[in-house]
């Protein structure tokens, strides 16, 4: 009767604790009728506890074994805390309902429980509350041992602050899941993506290419897809010599051409930076980056500048700021090594992390990632603009591309319209996914229309007239040039140099190649120049174009084939980058280039004879016209002349407008003015063609 | 009302020449020269002119056209009837007729101002705003009191946007009259029009001031005062023309856009349904929905709202250019961009923006 009174006293009592939420530790008194359950509830948080604990260390085994333990008694307050820290460990995502019931049961459970806490709120984006939760950690964590951990909450704390200050700032983003071609339900994340958008390597950590890792999951691996149509194909494993089967190969930069995959390994330990290049239609085996990029510490981000001359990239090496800074590093002509590396200079680099850096083909916006500045919680992502040379106050992104997770990775394609990342997202195909970021602009507001009686004895009412508001340019300030390069006659495609020319400075900006299999050639012009471009390959003549791009001329993109001519009596090009003062026959300075060119075309060949010839287009009085391009092509001779070409080898023709590119009729006919105008300066040209060789 | 005035007039006119007649002299007979000089007419004459008052007023513009015409055979100087047989052309909407009519009676009465302003209203009418002004400025020149006027030359300079100009004769129909409530109307949309929002401001509130019916200027009070985007001030102005008139249409529409630059959507909406309600063909209030639709993120409903104000209003580029921001919303970018090239032909400027932005430029790769 006793032993009864009691058993009953204690299943009324613990109804109670659980009624009310009270802790029900794991005590085989408490679980008199239930001995063997509660043997091998102990059992698996034991096993459990060997899981998470050991190494490696194998959370999601131990979080599976105290949900065993778990459905036997949820009441634990212990119990709560170890499945919160287990998916602290891999899915944050669902920590907190653990760590709040441990607290709500026995809220001393552990000396940081008001952390985790915390934390759940932070990542949960109840900013204020998480706040509290922190600052009750702050002022109850005495024991010294807890203070690396305050030091941190104070800056979960900052972090929060960010997030309330930033949540009202949404970004105009879509983030679209880029689908089943290119995510699985394992791991796909770092992409990287060429200019054009045409090709994306990422890595993943998936059964496709590797061997699982002994520390779990897959060794990461590279994967390649192409875009057709507007449609990401199925990706593939890039293959040898880039992946290296049992180990660890990644993604982290590819040049905007596509030509140049930055990879990354380990096999040296700490962590290097490789290049592969692609440029006979196989990527090459990796080359370390030298010396002054790679040291005994991580390097793990890489990106090229649109002329391929400088590098950013980060390292913890020692001498900056804290963690992982972002350095550059020109590449030396001379040496044909990249040179000395620099930590970037300005607000970029802080005590904290700044990782994933991108720049952008454009030359003046730079992406990257940070847990320092004002991030609301792990790694943001920011980007700070150029501005006379000197990096911005970085800017965070905002919510909802940013979150209190890590947010990394990013990479925006030239037009500025789109960029990719990856995350781990509601609604993904597991673990990491690809995303496609399409970046909407500033919001594009609707026109309203309104109307007045504005005289009193006109019933009919007037319409208001009104300014559409400004706009800010959205996008990108530059173009991207694209196109194949073919012998004009085989119509196979050549490995041409493409050569970048500033036409104001007279410098050569950069030299690119076009891919020897496909003809390929991708050039990235940022806004601000008169850009020159000359296609040259031994034997032919030289093919120009000419890109003149405002500073604010938002993103351009010209597909432009272009057909190479060998040297041939009768052949002729047009001599895009020779310019005249308006309706003179001054030679201007930004000639020289081109000017130059044929002078080396005629030197190496100097048994050609050549005419140059003037165009106009057929605005102007014809016979002025055909003056003034008589005097032009002449100019162009004397040049010749004075630089050393045998007058005897050159001749000059004027045909004014007499033999257009495009007609009258045909201008007539094409629908906008600016249509109109590029047409009528087609006709305006310098051309040249070989009499004899 | 205008037009019966003049009538009324010449009709007592008439019929006092008929009694002198019948009084002093024996009709028929009688000769034209002798009446002429005693600044007398002939019986017959009245007669016919008499006939012709009587056509009129029964509304037989034709048969008034003829007895008119036969006084003025019989009496080529006879004013009345070159005025009356003007009105009658009037009726008939045969302006220039008219208007050589009113010039005829101009030549013989050079004090007539009436007639020089009927020239000047035909020809405003017409379209005709430089030989209006010149007509209302002999009008004012002969009577120096009327109001009406240097009010209607006004008018006239405003249609042709000189608005300097027609502020001066506002100025002067307000020195002839200070209390003139429309033209303080007026004067205001003139400076309305030159963006001198305050001034415009001052003007409405003088019009409704010495005339607090003019729903009209309670409605330009409030749209010069969200043009300054004071939504508040100007909803409150919107309120008054709206309880003037109760089928304001036009104040509902300009009301829902205050309330949504106030960020008051649902207000908005509401505002921009009343307008469709009272006019179901009013496009700009289908718009202006459209805009509030996409204010509230509803997409669908905004391309719904601008499909109808294209129907109604087929070259209506701002709804062209609002589609094309719903559709771009609903992540139809090449419907938005067809839209936008549409409104960028039509005109928008911000059209052409978004035509050249990346939006549409991503789609022609």
């Amino acid at each position: 009767m006793k032993k009864l009174f009691i058993l009953t006293t204690f299943c009324i009592l613990s109804f109670n604790f659980i009624g009310f939420g009270q802790d029900v530790p794991f005590e085989k008194d408490l679980f008199k009728g239930r001995k063997d359950e509660f043997k091998a509830a102990v059992k698996h948080i034991k096993i459990g506890d060997d899981m998470r604990l050991g190494y490696p260390a194998d959370y999601r085994g131990a979080v599976n074994e105290y949900m065993m333990a778990y459905e036997f008694n949820p009441k634990s307050a212990d119990l709560n805390y170890k499945i919160g820290l287990a998916y602290f460990h891999f899915d944050k995502h669902s920590m907190g309902q653990y760590f709040e019931a441990a607290y709500e049961l026995k809220p001393t459970v552990a000396p940081d429980i008001l952390y985790f806490v915390g934390l759940s709120h932070h990542l949960d984006a109840q900013w204020q509350e998480a706040i509290d939760y922190y600052n009750k950690f702050i002022s109850s964590a005495t024991d010294p041992e807890l203070q690396e951990m305050k030091t941190v909450a104070i800056k979960k704390v900052m972090e929060c602050k960010s997030g309330i200050a930033l949540a009202g700032n949404q970004g105009r983003v879509w983030i679209d899941n880029l689908g089943p071609n290119i995510n699985t339900e394992y791991p796909d994340y770092a992409p990287v993506v060429s200019t054009d958008e045409a090709i994306m390597v990422f890595t993943a950590r998936k059964p496709d290419s590797d061997i699982s890792s002994p520390v779990g999951g897959y060794f990461e691996d590279l994967f390649i897809t192409k875009r057709v149509g507007g449609t990401w194909m199925r990706a593939k494993p890039i293959g040898e010599p880039i992946n290296v089967k049992g180990q660890h190969d990644a993604t982290i930069g590819i040049s905007p051409d596509g030509h140049t995959l930055f990879v990354y390994n380990d096999k040296k330990g700490g962590g290097d930076i490789y290049a592969s290049t692609n440029l006979g239609g196989e990527w090459s085996k990796p080359q370390n980056l030298g010396k002054n990029i790679n040291t005994d510490y991580h390097e793990p981000d890489a990106s090229l500048s649109f002329d391929g001359k400088r590098l950013y990239f980060t390292s913890d090496k020692p001498g900056g700021k804290g963690g992982h800074d972002i350095y550059f590093s020109d590449w030396d002509d001379d040496k044909e090594e990249w040179g000395e590396a620099f930590p970037i200079p300005g607000p970029i680099n802080t005590q904290y992390e700044e990782r994933s850096v991108f720049i952008h083909p454009d030359g003046e916006t730079m992406y990257f990632s940070s847990n320092g500045h004002n991030t609301m919680g792990g790694y943001d992502l920011f980007f700070s603009k150029l501005v006379n040379g000197v990096w911005q106050e970085p800017v965070n992104l905002g919510p909802p591309l940013n979150t209190p997770y890590d947010d990394v990775q990013l990479v925006v394609a030239g037009n500025g319209r789109f960029g990719y990342y990856s995350s781990y997202r509601e609604g993904g195909f597991g673990e990491k996914d690809i995303y496609l970021i399409t970046f909407l602009g500033p919001e594009k507001p609707p026109l309203l229309s309104n109307e007045d009686n504005l005289l009193a004895s006109v019933a009919q009412p007037i319409k208001e007239t009104f300014k559409e508001p400004e706009l800010v340019n959205e996008g990108s300030n530059m173009a991207i040039l694209t196109g194949v390069i073919t012998d004009a006659k085989t119509k196979l495609p050549l490995k041409a140099d493409v050569v970048l020319i500033d036409n104001e400075k007279n410098v050569v900006i950069a030299e690119f190649q076009s891919e020897p299999k496909t003809g390929k050639y991708l050039v990235s012009l940022p806004a601000g120049s008169n850009y020159g471009i000359a296609v040259k390959h031994d034997g032919y003549l030289f093919h120009s174009e000419n890109f003149v791009l405002e500073r604010s001329s938002g993103f351009k993109q010209y597909e432009k084939d272009v057909e190479l001519k060998k040297i041939e009596v009768g052949e002729s090009i047009i001599l895009r980058n020779i310019f005249f003062d308006l309706d003179k026959y001054t030679l201007r300075p930004e000639s020289v280039n081109e000017l130059e060119r044929l002078i080396k075309l005629m030197n190496d060949n100097p048994t050609l004879r050549i005419e140059i010839s003037g165009h106009t287009d057929t605005r102007g009085s014809s016979s002025h016209n055909q003056e003034l391009s008589a005097n032009r092509a002449k100019a162009v001779v004397d040049y010749l002349v004075d630089h050393g070409i045998d007058a005897s080898r050159l001749e000059s023709a004027g045909y004014g407008e007499s033999k257009p590119l495009i007609s009258d009729a045909q201008i007539t006919d094409m629908p906008t003015k600016s249509q109109k105008e590029e047409a009528h300066q087609s006709n305006r040209r310098t051309e040249f063609k070989i009499l004899s060789k | 009302m205008i037009k019966i005035l003049p009538l009324l007039c010449f009709s007592f006119i008439a019929l006092q020449v008929n009694a002198q007649g019948d009084s002093t002299l024996t009709g028929k007979g009688v000769d034209q020269d002798i009446l002429d000089s005693l600044g007398m007419k002939n019986p017959e004459v009245i007669k016919k002119y008499n006939d012709g008052i009587t056509q009129y007023t029964s509304k037989n513009y034709l048969g008034a056209v003829q007895a008119f015409t036969e006084c003025v055979l019989m009496d080529t100087v006879y004013i009345e009837a070159y005025y009356q047989r003007a009105q009658a052309f009037v009726m008939m909407e045969k302006p220039s007729e008219a208007i050589k009519d009113f010039s005829t009676t101009l030549r013989l009465d050079p004090t007539n101002a009436d007639a020089a302003y009927q020239i000047g209203s035909l020809h405003m009418k017409s379209g005709d705003y430089e030989n209006a002004i010149k007509a209302f400025e002999k009008a004012e020149n002969i009577d120096v009191a009327n109001e009406k006027y240097p009010y209607k030359r006004g008018i006239a300079l405003f249609e042709l946007q000189n608005y300097e100009g027609a502020i001066d004769a506002y100025n002067e129909a307000i020195k002839r009259n200070p209390k003139f409530g429309n033209a303080y109307n007026d004067r205001g949309s003139c400076k309305l029009m030159q963006e001198d929002l305050d001034g415009a401001i001052a003007d409405y509130k003088l019009a409704v001031q010495y005339d607090n019916k003019l729903s009209f200027a309670y409605n330009n009070l409030g749209s010069a005062y969200r043009k300054q985007e004071n939504y508040d001030a100007a909803i409150k102005y919107y309120n008054e023309a709206i309880k003037l008139k109760i089928d304001y249409y036009v104040a509902f529409n300009n009301r829902g856009s205050a309330k949504l630059m106030k960020g008051d959507i649902e207000g908005a909406i509401s505002d921009f349904n009343k307008a469709i309600e009272i006019k179901p063909d009013y496009a700009f209030a289908y718009n202006n929905l459209a805009g509030a639709f996409i204010k509230k993120e509803d997409y669908k409903s905004a391309v719904e709202a601008c499909d109808k104000a294209i129907e109604l209003r087929p070259e209506y580029m701002e709804a062209y250019l609002n589609r094309g921001i719903a559709k771009e919303m609903l992540k139809d970018v090449d419907g938005a961009c067809a839209d936008w090239e549409d409104a960028f032909i039509l005109g928008s400027e911000n059209a052409a923006s978004y035509v050249d932005g990346p939006a549409c430029q991503s789609l022609k790769k």
